[in-house]
């Protein structure tokens, strides 16, 4: 079971002076229980790709977005169970809380589904506790008066209450400050633990380098690299010059790298990262002269 | 004479029990590049809408230029001289096209034709978005749409800018564009009130105000936040950059390595040495 794209091609406003390949013959997979990072600068096409995994956007052509065997295309397709199946988190998906309670709000889902009040409480309780918030503290209160945090927690629980199979999150933490950040990271790869399948949209490459295993670099549309987050991160200069940032250990290491050779660049763990550094000084003999 | 000037400020948000802030003096000297770091509700957004009358004071006073802004005869003035721009450019862009958007503060203060024009496209110019007089402002970037509303608050010629988060929702690359901009009109002599909780940007600045619990923490240098132990970042509320882990993992090995390297290029040309 997994999502399939092949060869999508999108254009807004097609036929208009305004017209913009948004997507250009863009092939993508996402197997089951994965995390894949989809990564690129502002304007790269990622929110237009990530808004036709769940058919917010249609596909033109047959064949090109497959989810579980199913081509999205073909018109007897119901939407709605696909859009079960895949949920879709907006960037700031804070801006579609609309109800008076935290239950009220991530219960719409489900019951508009229409699951029964009583197993709607349960999805409730179970979606809120995989975004560390506890149900009996929160369910009452409003979703206007929490912190920035607590709201995107909400509004992604909103979706998770839906139990959806593929979780696609466009910019999850944008916006929101350090530490929030690497909490929600960890909800998510706890929720990918558990089995659902993650799909995170990011320019973060610092933050995307700490969960997904595998990445699409999208710029101007066209995928320009894939593969393990390894092998993406170590093609520097590609990075470098789509104007995207790469993780300062990464960039320390290479420069090193060019400098001495013989520097594992691809390490992304701080500790390790360290122990790079001082062999590598070792080995050129800079080390005596910096030691306290 | 400073600028803006804090005293014994205490503010709390109608039908809160916590006070947001408490306690504050800061003073502001004019020209001044000043940036107020904290963590989400740190209480540093509502310190900025302290000083250009957003808000004013529970308690205590917030005076700029001489004019307290407790006084409502003081709003107009104050917001003339100090103006803010937002984390999301999206919500302060009212108009239909890039020119009538900067040209909407100078038609307020009713200035005669000519002048708004004259002004219009010297903001256009500053922020280097003269090409793009004539575009919807959805077409823009990210970047140019947080240029446009620089230029919308240019146009009005205030003193100061204030700008909360200015670039967290923008790309790398955008994110430099803004900044660069910032500290070009800092250059210039404007004076700038940076918010942020990236640890990186305050080192465009030349002072810092850590902000945590409503409270100011620490007043300084940048860089004396970059040479600080984890632990005391931590304790702050800070998230340390990977530069400064990494600086710490090295010394904690037993390297030397001095406290004015806050970037990877730094580190790198010592470690080469």
């Amino acid at each position: 079971m997994s999502i399939k794209v092949r060869n999508l091609t999108y254009i807004y406003d097609e036929g208009f002076i305004f017209a913009k390949k948004a997507l250009d013959n863009v092939s993508l997979d996402v197997f089951d229980r994965e995390i894949v990072g989809i990564i690129g600068h502002t304007g790269s096409g990622k929110s237009t790709l990530v808004q036709h995994l769940n058919g917010l956007i249609k596909p033109k052509k047959p064949d090109t977005v497959i989810i579980d065997e199913v081509d999205i295309f073909n018109p007897k397709v119901n939407l709605k169970e696909v859009r079960q199946k895949v949920g879709l988190v907006f960037q700031y998906p804070e801006m579609q809380l609309f109800e008076e309670t935290v239950e009220k709000d991530v219960s719409f889902g489900p019951r508009n589904l229409g699951i029964l009040e009583e197993e709607a409480r349960e999805k409730v309780r179970e979606a809120l506790e995989m975004v560390s918030l506890d149900y009996e503290k929160y369910k009452d209160r409003s979703p206007f008066l929490l912190s920035g945090g607590e709201k995107r927690r909400v509004a992604v629980a909103g979706i998770l209450a839906m139990k959806p199979k593929y979780l696609i999150l466009d910019e999850p933490t944008a916006g929101l400050d350090p530490w929030v950040r690497v909490e929600i990271f960890e909800e998510l790869q706890n929720i990918n633990e558990k089995g659902t399948t993650i799909v995170i949209v990011s320019h973060d490459m610092d933050e995307i380098s700490k969960i997904a295993k595998r990445i699409y670099m999208l710029s101007n549309g066209c995928v320009v690299l894939d593969g393990s987050s390894d092998y993406v991160f170590s093609q520097f200069a590609v990075i470098k010059e789509l104007g995207l940032s790469l993780p300062q250990i990464t960039e320390i290491l290479y420069m090193l790298n060019l400098e001495f050779g013989k520097v594992d660049f691809t390490q992304l763990d701080l500790d390790r990262a360290a122990n790079e550094i001082l062999e590598c000084l070792k080995r050129n003999k800079k080390w005596k002269s910096k030691i306290v | 004479m400073p600028f803006i000037e804090l005293s014994d400020v205490s503010f709390r948000y109608p039908g809160e029990e916590n006070l947001a802030l408490s306690q504050i003096n800061l003073l502001i000297r004019k020209g001044e590049f000043i940036s107020l770091i904290g963590a989400n509700s740190s209480g540093k957004t509502t310190l900025g809408r302290l000083m250009n009358a957003l808000l004013v004071p529970t308690n205590g006073r917030v005076v700029v230029d001489s004019l307290d802004t407790s006084n409502q005869s003081n709003i107009i003035p104050v917001r003339r001289r100090v103006g803010m721009i937002f984390q999301n450019p999206d919500n302060q862009i009212v108009a239909t096209t890039v020119e009538e958007e900067v040209a909407f503060g100078p038609e307020n203060l009713c200035l005669s034709s000519g002048e708004i024009r004259k002004r219009v496209y010297k903001a256009l110019n500053i922020t280097g978005l003269t090409d793009y007089w004539n575009y919807p402002p959805h077409l823009l970037s990210g970047g140019q749409k947080q240029l446009l509303a620089i230029a919308s608050i240019l146009a009005m010629e205030p003193e100061c800018i204030i700008f909360d988060e200015p670039t967290s929702l923008l790309d790398p690359s955008n994110r430099k564009i803004v900044n660069d901009k910032i500290k070009e009109l800092s250059s210039g002599g404007m004076t700038v009130i940076f918010i942020t909780h990236r640890m990186e940007e305050v080192l465009l600045s030349q002072r810092v105000v850590v902000l945590k619990d409503g409270r100011i923490v620490k007043d300084g240098k940048p860089i004396d936040l970059f040479s600080m132990e984890i632990e005391s970042l931590i304790k702050f509320n800070l998230y340390p950059p990977e530069i400064v882990q990494v600086i710490n993992k090295l010394r904690e090995r037993g390297l030397y390595i001095p406290k004015e390297i806050v970037s990877s290029k730094d580190l790198v040309d010592y470690l080469c040495q």
